[in-house]
C-alpha cells in the first residue's frame, strides 16, 4: 500500500471557551475560605495549564469584588495562567461585578468573531459567601445575566459558600440551582472546574455563532462531571 | 436550451474514504458521514454528504439516502438540462420517501449534500449545507459553491430545510476543460484542509498532494482512510475526503461506490 500523507494545516486557531470567574473577595471571606481559595485557584491555572486541549482552548479571566470591582486576572489562554494571591476586604458589589463579567464575555466574543475564531458558550461562573451589597444594581445586573442565559449566550453557574444568600443566586440562573459548597471544599470545587473546562474543550459543541453553537450543544449534551466531591444542593 | 447532448466525459480516477470522528467514537456513535461515486462512459458523478448531529440515530441514514439517490439518478443525467439541480432534487425525494418509509418525519433524516458532476463539456458542483467543494487545475485551487456564511445563518442549511430547494443550493459551473481535479469533503477536515477557515480558503498543499496521489496507480482508498483515521483532528467530528482526478492514460472502466449503508434507530415517542 503506498502511504498517502498529504501536508494538512497545522497552525489554525482552536475554538474558545471563555470563562469568567467571579470571585467573592469581601471581608466576610478573610481566613480559611480566602486561603482556601486561593490554592485552590492555583491548583486550577496548573490543572488547565496541563490539560493539551485545555490549556490552548480555554481563556480565564477573574472578576474580584471586595470592597471595589476588579479585574483581577484579564482574559489569558488557559497556557499563560498563573496563580494570583487575593485578598480578602469590603463589602460584595456582586451587581457590578455581573455587569462586568458579561461585558468583559461579551467583549471576548466579539475579538473571537473578529478573528475567525469558532467558539464554545462563554462561561459565567460566581462563587460568593455572602449577600450582594448593591441591592439595586444587582436587580438590574442579575435581571441581564438571566437574559444572556435566555439567549444562550452564556452558561451560568453559582456556588455559595458559608452563610451566601443563595435566594439572591437563584436569580441568576433559570437552568441551574446555586450550589452550597460544602464547608470550604475551594480546592475540590476548582477541581471541579478544570476537569469541567477539560470535558467541554474535548467536546464539539462550538460553532461561529451563538446559535450555531446552541444546536451543537443540544445535539451533543456535553456531560459534566457531578460536583457531588464538594457541593450539597 | 433544453435538451443536451453530453460529450462523451474524459476518464476520471476516483478515490475516497470515511472514518467517524473521535467525538463519535468516544460517544459509541458510528459515521454519520455518507459518500460514493458514479463513473460511466459519458458522465462522472461524486457525492457526500453528512448527516445532522443533532438528529443522531436517523442522520446518517438521510446522508446514506441522499447520496445513493444521487447515484441511482447519475446514469440518466446526460439528459437534464440542469443536472446538478435535478440530483439535488432526486435526493431530496428520496429522503422524503425514506422518512415517510420510517414513519419520521424528514427532518430526523437532515443532511448536508455536495455533488460534482463532469460530462464532456462541463463541471457542475453543488452544495447545500457546509461541505467543502475544491476543483483546481495547474496551480489554482479553489474552493467553491461555498454555503452561506454561518454568522448570517441559525443552522447549518440541510436537504430537509423547507425551501431549502433552491434557496439554499449553491452551484458552480466551469468548463470541463479547466479542470483536472476535484476534491469534496464534508465539515469534519476543515481545521485540517482550509488554510482560512472563515473565508472557506482551501490549505493548497493539501489538496496539489491529495490529487497527485490519487493520480499514482498504486493509490488505495485504505491509505486514504489510514490517514483520516490517524491525523489529530480539531474538531472531533467525522471525516470523508473524496479526491477525482482526470486520467489521461485513456478511458476508465464503468464504476460505482457507495458507502454502507448505516443502521437506523428511530427515537421513542
Amino acid at each position: 500500500m503506498t502511504a498517502f500523507n498529504p501536508p494538512i494545516k497545522q497552525d489554525n486557531p482552536d475554538p474558545r471557551v471563555a470563562c469568567a470567574l467571579l470571585l467573592d473577595t469581601s471581608y466576610s471571606m478573610r481566613g480559611d475560605r480566602i486561603e482556601h481559595l486561593n490554592a485552590g485557584f492555583a491548583a486550577f491555572c496548573a490543572s488547565i495549564a496541563e490539560d493539551p486541549l485545555a490549556r490552548k482552548r480555554t481563556d480565564v479571566a477573574v472578576i474580584t469584588f471586595g470592597g471595589t470591582v476588579e479585574v483581577a486576572v484579564p482574559f489569558h489562554e488557559g497556557r499563560d495562567l498563573t496563580p494570583t494571591t487575593f485578598v480578602a476586604q469590603g463589602a460584595t458589589p456582586l451587581g457590578e461585578a455581573l455587569d462586568t463579567g458579561l461585558d468583559l464575555l461579551a467583549a471576548r466574543k466579539s475579538e473571537y468573531k473578529e478573528a475567525g475564531l469558532e467558539y464554545f458558550r462563554p462561561w459565567l461562573f460566581v462563587i460568593t459567601d455572602g449577600m450582594p451589597t448593591d441591592e439595586q444594581r444587582f436587580a438590574r445586573a442579575s435581571g441581564r445575566v438571566r437574559e444572556a442565559e435566555a439567549a444562550k449566550e452564556v452558561t451560568v453557574f453559582t456556588v455559595g459558600a458559608g452563610d451566601a444568600d443563595l435566594e439572591a443566586l437563584s436569580r441568576l440562573s433559570a437552568v441551574r440551582e446555586p450550589l452550597a459548597l460544602n464547608g470550604v471544599r475551594f480546592e475540590e470545587l476548582f477541581a471541579w472546574l478544570s476537569t469541567s473546562m477539560s470535558v467541554v474543550t474535548q467536546s464539539s459543541a462550538f460553532g461561529p455563532t451563538d446559535a450555531t453553537v446552541a444546536a451543537t450543544e443540544a445535539a451533543e449534551q456535553v456531560p459534566l462531571p457531578s460536583p457531588a466531591g464538594w457541593a450539597t444542593w | 436550451m433544453g435538451h443536451v447532448v453530453a460529450a462523451p466525459a474524459p476518464a476520471w480516477r476516483l478515490l475516497g474514504g470515511s472514518v467517524a470522528g473521535s467525538l463519535h467514537r468516544r460517544q459509541g456513535r458510528g459515521c454519520d458521514d455518507a459518500f460514493g461515486w458514479h463513473v460511466d462512459d459519458a458522465v462522472v458523478v461524486a457525492a457526500t454528504a453528512d448527516g445532522a448531529g443533532s438528529r443522531p440515530g436517523t442522520s446518517a441514514f438521510g446522508a446514506f439516502t441522499a447520496v445513493e439517490a444521487v447515484l441511482a439518478a447519475a446514469g440518466e443525467v446526460r439528459d437534464a438540462g440542469r443536472p446538478v439541480e435535478w440530483l439535488f432534487q432526486a435526493a431530496l425525494s428520496a429522503v422524503e420517501a425514506a422518512a415517510h418509509g420510517l414513519g419520521v418525519d424528514p427532518d430526523l433524516l437532515a443532511t448536508t449534500l455536495s455533488v460534482v458532476v463532469v460530462t464532456g463539456a462541463r463541471v457542475e458542483i453543488g452544495q447545500v449545507g457546509d461541505g467543502i467543494a475544491v476543483h483546481g487545475t495547474g496551480d489554482t485551487v479553489e474552493a467553491v459553491a461555498v454555503g452561506e456564511r454561518p454568522e448570517h445563518v441559525n443552522e447549518t442549511a440541510f436537504l430537509t430545510t423547507r425551501g431549502a430547494l433552491p434557496e439554499h443550493l449553491r452551484t458552480f459551473t466551469i468548463g470541463a476543460d479547466a479542470v483536472d481535479a476535484l476534491a469534496l469533503t464534508t465539515d469534519g477536515l476543515r481545521y485540517q484542509v482550509l488554510d482560512d477557515v472563515p473565508a472557506t480558503r482551501p490549505f493548497a498543499p493539501f489538496f496539489q498532494a491529495a490529487w497527485e496521489y490519487a493520480r499514482d496507480p498504486r493509490a488505495t482508498a485504505a491509505a486514504v482512510t489510514a490517514f483520516l483515521d490517524e491525523i489529530e483532528d480539531q474538531s472531533g467530528d467525522d471525516k470523508t475526503l473524496v479526491l477525482a482526478v482526470r486520467d489521461r492514460s485513456g478511458p476508465a472502466p464503468a464504476t460505482t461506490y457507495l458507502s454502507p449503508r448505516p443502521a437506523v434507530t428511530v427515537p421513542g415517542p
